[in-house]
């Protein structure tokens, strides 16, 4: 009796053991998938980027070439087209006015075409203004709108809104024609944080007096920086003589020639980014805005906006299963089979699923208001696993130091 | 040269009328048609006879969009061919009926100043050159208004009828055509009106059913139709955002028709209470053309009384003439040579239109100031003055 | 047992792959046109087959059409449905072509049209629904605006100009939507090429997946055309997608127009794509004996181009054999190339212009001439935004020089006009049926308005204008490009190019000045106090007099009390007065 109370005891202690162990094994994965890696408390599965050029005319190329020049940079690091929603008021590439014809520069010496052979451009020409472009942040489109027109984003996304174009105190200019006012943004971005239609935003602008275009925001986790303060104006960098315009602006230069030095895996933190500004060389001195989001700018990576994000798991070789042998059959092609919307995929090369692994690679795009499972048993378990384990270590101490045994040189009455 | 009975001269005055208008339309070209100061896309000859070439070939005409007139325009102009005869005939019975108003008023003179104004003034010849219906319609309205003058009740209110249903606006005058009858009078009137328009309407619903009151009526309330014109409301409602529109036309249409009450309710004459507000609707119509203004000038001419008082008719004669030339040119600095814009034109406008309600005003206060030397016994070192404050 | 079981479950889904048979021609031809000029056309066209499968859910299996193209049309009843671009102007007279070689491509701009099925026992607006669907989902394929902006943009009375090329009319209803202003861009192709099996990695779109090569060239012109399985006859379906486009072969400085694949593309003959059922290279020889090719046609064909019987060289590039190679051709003894002083237009030519002297009336002036020896019968349609009214008692139809005589109405024998609901979003489309008499150019000139549209109905861009859509005019007698071996047929008719575009018009609409909204109510609702002010007061007060003599004894020219109780000037008319002492 007594050696089965002691085994029982024991039992029960080995098992609060290995409770405490699993919990630390459950810590690690959470750590390894429920964050990225990064230890931020927050849950990101995917990226999301709106990128809008709102001036129309040949003479403002440098504003297309703005948002282009964006849009390269995000596809370079990891984001597919299908989560890039690009606006562009007015097309330079195949207008009349461009000696070289569907191609865009951002630069003088014309070394890199921003246009290129794969570019989606969603929101084009006249379909670009105030109407559309709030209805595409709230969410509320008119019936049968496509979904390369529609910000799909969810509770778990990270957005990028860019904006450039000509703006003023409070506001920017859509077409020459219309303005949108820095109160509609920040309602708009407010009834997307209501519809939990984004975990962390952030709101890059680069027009003359930007930092007013953010000042009326009031959403939480909204982080914001503009490219010059009230009464200053931002200033385009330099011209190209063959074109005729200015091909780039100075504050998108200089920020674009720091994300030229990010990776994929860069581990670069939003305050590193926001370091690099500096105002005599961008001729204007730009904001930054933190006040809304509780983590702060060193705790954000810049590929937590920028890019897709992909976790890669590691795995023994040994745990490899051989691939079937799918030559020849109807179905699979390797690498060729792609939907209509697979060129757009850029960089980012879709690595064939090896089938049956452990858990699933997590990838941004395709992956929607996932949570993570263990991340969710460990929030709940750790208290539950304390109570038992305080429970247990009582039970098994109890029988195992049991005053009613009999101990050497201790008699009870 | 032997003395010319007054008979004589206006014989004389309306065959005058005549041969000039004949002579005109021997020489002048067609572009005077398209002239928005003469026509407006109510009156416009050329949309009539679309809509009488669409209506014969078995189409809707309502459907094209640029036909506003009445089925009754249709029915008549269906089997009567639109010539410059019919134009100048119409002008002719205008005069007539201002000859007529003027003899019955006051004057022995069988009204030939009266003829002699309406025939000459270059708004209603340049009018009647232009085709443009609303000769026609002066033409009914003026025998409306001779009707009343003549008690000839029946006649007063069947041309009223007609002419409010062309175009809705002379059905303000009913008021003051009503006013200084007794009540059988103004059952006769009254009567006559309601028939004939009830009539007109039945006609009409018959053969399109309720598809020609949008297009007609609708036009006129709701000023869905932006030609430039002269009026103050075709620029206004171009700019206007959509959220403002519909108070604006409110607001508009009500202040049309605001003036009926007081001004029937404070000026005894009724013919007195007819031309002024005969004056507003000119100026305040949603789409007027000169020859609105022609027919107020007239039956201006019928009252020699309020000539003698108007303040200052020189002033309004003389912008009358420089808006004259400035609405055409500014019109086609915009729209031909295209180095003005739209605002050249509105501003022109906009002269004409204060000119025309300063005019309107002094009318007022010409009768206002008749009827204070027709009570005292006035001598000509009196002043007549507006009661502005007690001291 | 069970291996054999095994074995047959994998062979079975290449078995039913094969059995569904899904087609790939690809073919790039060239044609050289007598300006110096050169005509390139790639079309691909896949055969699909219908969906197959018996339970509620129809299944299809496509291997080689994306589903991203048959999926909304297949959910929206489509049955035919054809989307152009077109860039640039063609030419007529030089290039001797009335059209383009891709006779599906449309007018000017962005052109979408279909016949999309009544379903049965649905409401009549749902195929409306549909169209507004089907619209949007391809234009977030194609990144382009197509479907109609507001929903009574849709132009549905051109049934009879484009009818259905595989059902009847009946159960169908044709739906037509002109972008007049729609550009052709990468963002266009980009789709096209993924859409194509070969992705532009192999076969002959690999020479077209070069942007900014292709959209260098001064007319291009991009499309597809759908015909959807019919689930009644079982038959299958077919998808065509071409790029066309006209590159100048002589340099900027002058010389020679030899060239040559190499020389157009930068690239040589690309590799075969290895699904495509045939692949080949074609083309038409140009009427001058000294045209030389190299490397030798595999084989000869002769086709009917525009009336005119033209030679056609085929090069078959399925067996591989001039992968890596180039195609060359020149002609023989021409040294820098001299533009030809005569140029032979084509049997039907179609030329439009307005004359507008006044920003806001105006005249279409639509020229048709017809080269040929015979009287043709045609059909000129045309679309307008509702702001354009044209004036249908004053159209007219004559012949220009006096020869051949003929009243307006034998020239013009019947006008179909379905005129727009201003100032509601709507179109006019009118039909003109004609009689082209032969040797002759018919002048049609139509008078219109242009109406005054709100301040928030113009672009952004107002004072560019507006682009009208093409005019099409429709032959009603060709006899088809094949060759007949009796030549009873008349030349003129031996064409397949039923539709013949103009060129679209650029319109300047009459603009308000867009700054002044403010200052407009301001003044205007000044002018209407001010009115009613004086109004107001000249009918509201009281009206006395004052002797100007006494008051000039006074010094002052107040009223006093005396003059207020003056004249009474109320409605009843006498009032006691009195004058003032």
């Amino acid at each position: 009796m007594r050696f089965a109370a002691s085994l029982w005891g024991l039992a029960l202690l080995l098992a609060q053991l290995g409770l405490v162990l699993a919990n630390q094994v459950h810590q690690q994965v959470n750590d390894l998938f429920g964050h990225n890696g990064s230890g931020s408390a927050t849950t990101h599965t995917n990226n999301w980027a709106v990128l809008v050029c709102s001036s129309r005319y040949w003479f403002n190329y440098r504003h297309m070439a703005n948002t282009l020049a964006m849009y390269r940079t995000l596809k370079r690091l990891g984001m597919p087209d299908s989560n890039i929603i690009l606006m562009l008021a007015d097309d330079v590439a195949c207008s009349a006015r461009n000696p070289f014809p569907a191609t865009v520069y951002a630069n003088s010496g014309r070394q890199m075409d921003l246009y290129g052979d794969a570019v989606e451009v969603d929101y084009r020409g006249y379909e670009v203004t105030v109407e559309s472009f709030l209805r595409l942040l709230t969410g509320r489109h008119a019936p049968h709108t496509p979904p390369s027109k529609r910000l799909l984003s969810d509770a778990s996304s990270n957005v990028f809104i860019y904006m450039t174009g000509h703006g003023g105190n409070e506001f920017l200019k859509f077409q020459d024609n219309e303005e949108v006012s820095a109160f509609d943004i920040a309602d708009a971005i407010e009834q997307m944080s209501e519809k939990r239609r984004f975990n962390k935003l952030l709101f890059v602008i680069d027009t003359c007096q930007a930092n007013t275009m953010y000042s009326k925001f009031y959403s939480p986790n909204v982080i914001s920086t503009g490219s010059s303060a009230i009464g200053e104006s931002s200033y385009s960098h330099h011209n190209d003589v063959d074109l005729g315009t200015a091909v780039i602006d100075s504050y998108t230069h200089y920020i674009l020639q720091y994300l030229e030095t990010l990776g994929k895996t860069s581990r670069a933190t939003l305050q590193d980014f926001f370091n690099t500004y500096d105002p005599a060389r961008i001729h204007s001195h730009p904001g930054i805005s933190t006040e809304l989001s509780p983590t702060q700018p060193d705790g954000i990576l810049v590929t937590d906006f920028f890019g897709g994000v992909v976790s890669v798991e590691v795995t023994p070789k040994a745990d490899e299963l051989d691939p079937l042998r799918t030559a020849g059959s109807a179905g699979w092609v390797s690498g060729r089979r792609r939907g209509a919307r697979g060129i757009g995929e850029g960089g980012q090369s879709s690595p064939s699923p090896s089938p049956m692994k452990g858990p699933p690679m997590r990838r941004t795009e395709g992956v929607r208001g996932w949570a993570n499972p263990t991340e969710r048993q460990t929030e709940g378990g750790w208290v539950g696993n304390a109570a038992l384990s305080a429970v247990l270590l009582g039970i098994g101490g109890y029988l195992l130091i049991d005053p009613r045994t009999d101990r050497p040189g201790i008699k009870r009455e | 040269m032997q003395q010319l009975t007054p008979t004589h001269k206006l014989a004389v005055c309306l065959a005058a009328g005549v041969a000039v208008r004949l002579a005109c339309f021997a020489i002048w070209p067609e572009s005077l048609q398209r002239r928005p100061e003469l026509t407006s896309p109510l009156t416009s000859f050329r949309s009539l006879q679309e809509g009488v070439f669409l209506f014969g070939k078995g189409d809707n005409p309502y459907t094209g969009g640029v036909f506003y007139y009445s089925p009754i325009y249709l029915a008549i102009f269906s089997h009567l061919q639109a010539s410059p005869l019919l134009w100048v005939i119409a002008d002719l019975m205008g005069a007539l009926a201002l000859s007529r108003i003027d003899t019955t008023r006051c004057s022995d003179d069988k009204g030939y100043k009266a003829a002699a104004l309406y025939l000459f003034n270059p708004y209603i010849l340049l009018s009647c050159l232009a085709r443009s219906t609303a000769g026609l319609e002066n033409a009914v309205l003026l025998w409306a208004i001779c009707g009343r003058t003549t008690n000839d009740l029946l006649l007063s209110g069947t041309c009223l009828a007609f002419v409010s249903h062309t175009s809705i606006y002379p059905i303000l005058l009913l008021p003051p055509l009503l006013k200084g009858l007794s009540s059988r009078q103004r059952a006769i009137l009254a009567g006559a009106f309601a028939v004939v328009f009830g009539t007109i309407a039945a006609g009409n619903t018959l053969v399109f059913g309720s598809s020609w009151i949008r297009p007609t009526w609708g036009t006129i309330l709701t000023v869905s139709d932006l030609t430039p014109n002269v009026g103050m409301w075709w620029y206004f409602f171009t700019e206007m955002f959509d959220h403002f529109r519909q108070f604006f036309l409110g607001v508009f249409q009500l202040h049309t028709a605001i003036y009926v009450l007081p001004v029937c309710l404070r000026i005894e004459d009724p013919l007195h209470a007819t031309l002024i507000l005969l004056g507003v609707i000119s100026t305040w119509k949603s789409y007027p053309t000169l020859a609105d203004l022609g027919v107020w000038a007239g039956l201006l001419g019928c009252f020699p009384e309020i000539t003698a008082n108007l303040r200052h008719p020189l002033f309004t004669l003389a912008t009358y003439l420089h808006t004259f030339i400035l609405l055409p040119l500014l019109h086609s600095l915009w729209l031909l040579t295209g180095t003005g814009n739209a605002n050249f034109f509105y501003a022109a406008t906009m002269v004409h239109g204060l000119n025309s309600a300063l005019a309107v005003v002094d009318v007022v206060t010409a009768v206002m100031r008749f009827r204070l030397k027709k009570v005292v016994q006035w001598k000509d070192t009196y002043k007549a003055v507006q009661i502005t404050a007690i001291e | 047992m069970t291996r054999l079981i095994y074995l047959l479950g994998l062979l079975a889904p290449w078995v039913a792959a094969s059995l569904s048979a899904d087609e790939f021609h690809e073919a790039l031809t060239l044609h050289p046109l007598p300006d110096g000029k050169l005509s390139v056309l790639f079309e691909f066209t896949t055969y699909f087959s219908g969906s197959t499968g018996h339970g509620r859910t129809p299944e299809s299996h496509h291997s080689l059409t994306s589903p991203s193209l048959l999926l909304p049309l297949q959910q929206n009843n489509v049955s035919e449905l054809s989307i152009s671009f077109v860039s640039g102007q063609w030419d007529q007279h030089r290039s001797g072509q009335a059209g383009p070689l891709s006779y599906g491509s449309g007018g000017g701009g962005g052109e979408t049209r279909g016949w999309l099925r009544n379903s049965k026992g649905a409401s009549p607006g749902k195929v409306n629904e549909n169209w507004v669907a089907v619209t949007n989902a391809l234009g977030g394929l194609f990144c382009a605006t197509l479907a109609p902006a507001k929903e009574g943009e849709v132009v549905k009375t051109f049934g009879d100009i484009y009818p259905p090329s595989r059902e009847t009319k009946q159960n169908l209803t044709h739906f037509h939507v002109p972008h007049p202003e729609q550009l052709l861009c990468a963002e266009n192709l980009t789709p096209f090429l993924a859409l194509l099996p070969s992705k532009g990695v192999s076969g002959l779109s690999h020479l077209l997946a070069q942007p900014g090569v292709v959209l260098s060239w001064g007319f291009k012109a991009e499309g597809i055309e759908v015909i959807m399985p019919d689930p009644s006859t079982a038959t299958g379906g077919l998808w065509k997608g071409w790029w066309e486009g006209v590159v100048d072969l002589v340099p900027v400085t002058g010389g020679s127009r030899a060239s040559s694949i190499e020389k157009l593309f930068r690239r040589s003959i690309p590799r075969v794509f290895p699904e495509a059922s045939s692949s080949v290279i074609r083309l038409i020889t140009p009427e001058q004996d000294n045209f030389r090719m190299e490397p030798q046609a595999g084989s000869r064909e002769e086709q009917w181009l525009d009336g005119r019987k033209r030679e056609v060289m085929v090069w078959d590039l399925m067996d591989g054999g001039l992968v890596g190679q180039d195609l060359r051709f020149w002609w023989e003894n021409e040294g820098d190339f001299g533009h030809p002083l005569k140029l032979e237009s084509s049997p039907i030519s179609i030329s439009r212009r307005m004359a507008a002297p006044y920003a806001s009336d105006g005249t279409f002036v639509i020229r048709i001439t017809n080269n040929g020896d015979d009287q043709r019968d045609a059909v000129y349609s045309e679309v307008w935004p509702w702001w354009v009214k044209g004036w249908m008692s004053e159209v007219s139809a004559a012949v220009e020089s006096g020869e051949t005589e003929g009243s307006s109405s034998e020239l013009l024998r019947h006008l179909a006009y379905h005129p727009s609901y201003p100032p509601h979003p709507s179109t006019t489309s009118l039909h003109f049926s004609l009689t082209l008499p032969a040797h002759a150019t018919l002048i049609l000139t139509i008078p219109y308005s242009k109406l005054t549209i709100k301040y928030t109905e113009h672009r952004p861009d107002a004072e560019r204008g507006v682009e009208l859509p093409s005019g099409v005019l429709t032959l009603l007698d060709l006899e088809g490009e094949s060759d007949f071996p009796n030549s009873t047929v008349i030349q003129s008719r031996r064409s397949g190019r039923t539709h013949i575009y103009t060129t679209r018009l650029l319109l300047d609409l009459p603009t308000p000045d867009f700054s002044m909204p403010y200052n407009v109510i301001i003044m205007s609702c000044t002018v209407m106090a001010v009115f009613f002010g004086m109004m107001q007061g000249a009918l509201s007060r009281q009206w006395g007099y004052v002797d100007t003599a006494m008051e000039r004894l006074r010094g002052r020219g107040k009223v006093t009390e005396g003059a207020r109780r003056g004249a009474e000037m109320g409605p009843e008319g006498e009032g006691d007065t009195e004058k003032i002492s």
